[in-house]
């Protein structure tokens, strides 16, 4: 009994009738859990491993929820219906420019060709200034923009793309083709970079941004006013699926007829057409959680097994089967609560590890953050465990025979 | 007299008392299901995508493709260089004298409502395609066509989109129906429609091909037709056997989950081996005097650690099963896509052998350290113990 009395020993000297119930509590708690804290820091390791599965998963699953939130609602994508690889004329910018609803549509084309070894495959994506609005997230101040079609040749890279080139401001950045490519039968295409900028969501590898009109002036001219495809903004993102489908229906039985889909709805498209990376997700986290849960469970059982006289001596001083029922929950709550801070921030720790050091193989997902939104899903997720795991041991303590428990018999 | 393997006593001594300590045990079970069952769930993807890679390859095939490109599909291959490549040494010839060679295009075709572009594919082959591609047969319908705009299904796409025989795809000059469905021992092919390569280029507008898959005399006159490409100034194309190149895309597509299923696997078992041993401490804790007696009768601190070993074992691989029966019951040959490929989960035996095997090493980093503690118990006070 000296564990017990240790700790009952303050609740009597710190409580009062007015005094904090909490506080009461406190050193019964903090004795049960430390009197075997070989198998309290075990169970709390565990629990900090299923969090910290629980927590990535969680914020894997908020990237790709994010990647589809974040896909911009007022603008639609317009391709060639059928792959044509020559792409669509740019003279269909201004008929689509002209359907009601229509802001503004940019156009894209890329060079695409090797850096230095055939192996080296590399694209500059090539805009015009329609962009502006089409692709107004992407992260150019308006002076960038003005300077990206008033230099020809310059570039802008995002951090990942200059990462994986190398390439700082002021670099030149040569891309070889085919020599029919050019009008000047070169080989070559030289561009300079203007700048780095910050990375876009929608590039996982980061992307060479370049101006349209620079390269079209270049290109042999029988290849020239062709695009691969236009970024539209609309006004009334109510309208976007609807302007999606009157742009397809004028150009359906043209010599080029065009595929329109708003961006949130290819986002959602590509999510469902993978993998479902989202459910997998919960699948494993939840079978993580069910692992923790029969832990928890086992952990509590185990301690309530052992201290049944402990219990049985402060229901006959006058405890009340809630108090006792808070003791256990406390003493359940507080290592899952713990393993579950603990084990999201573990999960952060994984998240922030540099891109280099990830597998390749994880590279093309969406990247986790763990947000507080996670924690509070973690501390939800591990109080919920706890009432699971202490439902058990709380029923059998409601039924303690005292007497029994007290004369030292199994009750 | 009948002599008794200490160990097995001791054992049996230990499994005896099981049902007593029925609840830590059965977390023991669970915990090692959740990690098999997840990992292996897992993996069936990786399994299942490899298994439909290397159906479609043959080491004494070849594909053909533009160097810039580093893929079939990439940068196109012109028709002046397509008939260089059939005069590549090491080719075989079909009894007409004609190479046996299939100058192919890929065209992504737009899917059904609610996939993805670049999900739908069409494969315009030569006249010797299908004979280039193992386990090709007709299961409904008839063959396309040479020269028709006709078009055949793969039997998964066919389930995946819902590309029935008889329905039509449009395609840029009119509607081309679907005259026949095929099976190619799972591959690749089989999540892909099949059309006339020269019909199909017409009618996309495309000039170049894609790619040229060759059947080679044998698996040996590859590196000399490789050479004898490469190396001709007239051609800027590179050739990889059929079953390397199918291997490298099985890579890219399940790198990915491969990865994904380790890193989770590890994770959980992190977990399973820290309860493990917790659970294991309570139980060399609860079975104190059990031991204590067994060793006063004079079994050795040896036979004692290895039944706790055992038990941990036992209750581990009864949990490696039930994980692996369960993920073999969910998602065993279940359709999946992942891009483009169309393929089924697999968790093979071999699989399952192997979650047996990680479940049985689990069980020995969390039953070592119980199993050492429960040998080094002194037995006078152990023997007293309440």
């Amino acid at each position: 009994m000296r564990c017990y009395t240790q700790a009952v020993g303050p609740l009597f000297r710190l409580g009062s009738r007015s005094g904090d119930v909490r506080m009461k509590y406190w050193p019964l708690v903090q004795s049960a859990l430390l009197r075997r804290p070989a198998e309290a820091s075990l169970t709390l390791l565990a629990v900090t491993c299923g969090f910290a599965l629980f927590g990535f998963m969680i914020a894997l699953n908020a990237a790709y929820w994010r990647v589809i939130d974040s896909a911009r609602v007022d603008r639609i994508y317009v391709n060639s219906r059928f792959d044509d690889p020559n792409g669509l004329p740019i003279a269909l910018e201004k008929k689509i420019e002209a359907i009601d609803g229509v802001t503004r549509a940019g156009a894209f084309r890329w060079v695409s060709g090797y850096h230095q070894d055939p192996r080296h495959f590399a694209s500059v994506y090539t805009v015009d200034g329609g962009m502006r609005f089409g692709w107004s997230e992407f992260p150019l101040t308006a002076s960038q923009w003005d300077e990206l079609f008033a230099s020809g040749t310059g570039i802008f890279a995002t951090k990942k793309a200059a990462e994986r080139w190398g390439l700082h401001r002021g670099d030149t950045f040569e891309i070889s083709t085919k020599p029919q490519v050019r009008e000047d039968r070169a080989s070559g295409w030289t561009f300079h970079v203007l700048g780095i900028v910050p990375d876009d969501p929608e590039w996982d590898e980061g992307v060479l941004v370049g101006s349209y009109r620079y390269a079209e002036n270049a290109r042999s001219a029988a290849t020239r006013g062709r695009v691969l495809g236009f970024r539209v903004a609309v006004r009334d993102p109510a309208r976007a699926a609807a302007i999606a489908r009157q742009i397809d229906q004028t150009f359906a039985n043209s010599d080029t007829p065009t595929k329109s889909v708003t961006s949130r709805d290819n986002a959602e498209a590509q999510a469902r057409s993978g993998i479902a990376i989202a459910s997998l997700t919960w699948g494993v986290g939840i079978a993580g959680l069910f692992m923790i849960v029969f832990l928890t469970g086992n952990s509590i059982a185990q301690s309530v097994r052992r201290r049944i006289p402990e219990f049985a001596t402060l229901k006959a001083i006058g405890f009340t089967d809630v108090r006792v029922m808070k003791l256990v929950l406390m003493e359940a709550a507080i290592p899952c609560c713990l393993g579950a801070a603990v084990g999201t921030g573990l999960a952060a720790a994984f998240v922030a590890v540099p891109r280099r050091y990830i597998p390749r193989g994880l590279l093309n997902v969406p990247h986790p953050a763990v947000s507080v939104a996670t924690l509070e899903w973690a501390l939800g997720s591990a109080l919920l465990i706890a009432i699971a795991g202490a439902v058990l041991p709380i029923v059998r303590l409601r039924h303690l025979n005292v007497s029994v428990a007290l004369g030292g018999r199994a009750p | 007299m009948k002599v008794l393997n200490p160990p097995l006593v001791a054992c049996r001594v230990g499994f005896m008392s099981l049902g007593q300590r029925l609840g830590s045990s059965l977390v023991i079970v669970v915990g090692i299901a959740c990690v098999i069952g997840v990992s292996l769930s897992m993996l069936s993807i990786t399994e299942g995508l490899v298994r439909m890679f290397s159906a479609g390859g043959d080491s004494s095939h070849a594909i053909v493709y533009s160097a810039v490109g580093q893929r079939e599909g990439g940068a196109g291959l012109d028709r002046s260089s397509v008939g260089i490549i059939l005069n590549a040494p090491g080719i075989a010839v079909g009894p007409d004298g004609k190479p046996l060679a299939s100058a192919e295009i890929i065209e992504s075709l737009p899917p059904a409502a609610g996939f993805s572009e670049g999900s739908l594919n069409l494969r315009g082959i030569g006249p010797e395609g299908s004979a280039l591609m193992p386990g090709f047969k007709i299961v409904s319908g008839r063959m396309f066509r040479s020269g028709a705009r006709e078009l055949i299904v793969g039997q998964s796409a066919e389930s995946e989109f819902g590309l029935k025989v008889g329905a039509s795809v449009i395609m840029p000059n009119g509607e081309w129906p679907i005259v026949g469905a095929f099976t190619a021992n799972g591959s690749y092919a089989e999540s892909q429609l099949l059309g006339d390569a020269e019909t199909v280029m017409s009618a996309a507008r495309v000039a170049d091909y894609g790619g040229v898959l060759v059947q080679l005399r044998s698996a040996a006159v590859f590196d000399e037709f490789k050479r004898w490409l490469t190396t001709n100034p007239a051609l800027s194309v590179t050739a990889e056997r059929q079953s390397d190149y199918l291997e490298r895309t099985a890579n890219r597509y399940s790198s990915f989950f491969t990865t994904f299923a380790y890193f989770i696997g590890c994770l959980m078992a992190m977990g399973a081996i820290f309860g493990s041993i917790q659970i294991m401490f309570s139980t060399v804790e609860a079975r104190t005097r059990e031991i204590a007696t067994l060793r006063a009768i004079g079994y050795g601190p040896l036979a004692i650690a290895a039944s706790f070993l055992f038990e941990t074992i036992f209750l581990s691989l009864i949990g490696a099963v039930l994980g692996s029966i369960a993920a073999r019951l969910l998602f065993n040959e279940r359709q999946a896509i992942s891009g483009d490929a169309i393929f089924r989960l697999r968790i093979s035996g071999q699989m399952m052998v192997f979650g047996l095997v990680a479940a049985a090493c689990l069980a020995i980093l969390g039953g070592l350290m119980p199993a050492i503690r429960a040998a080094r118990l002194p037995v006078a006070r152990a023997i007293r113990a309440e």
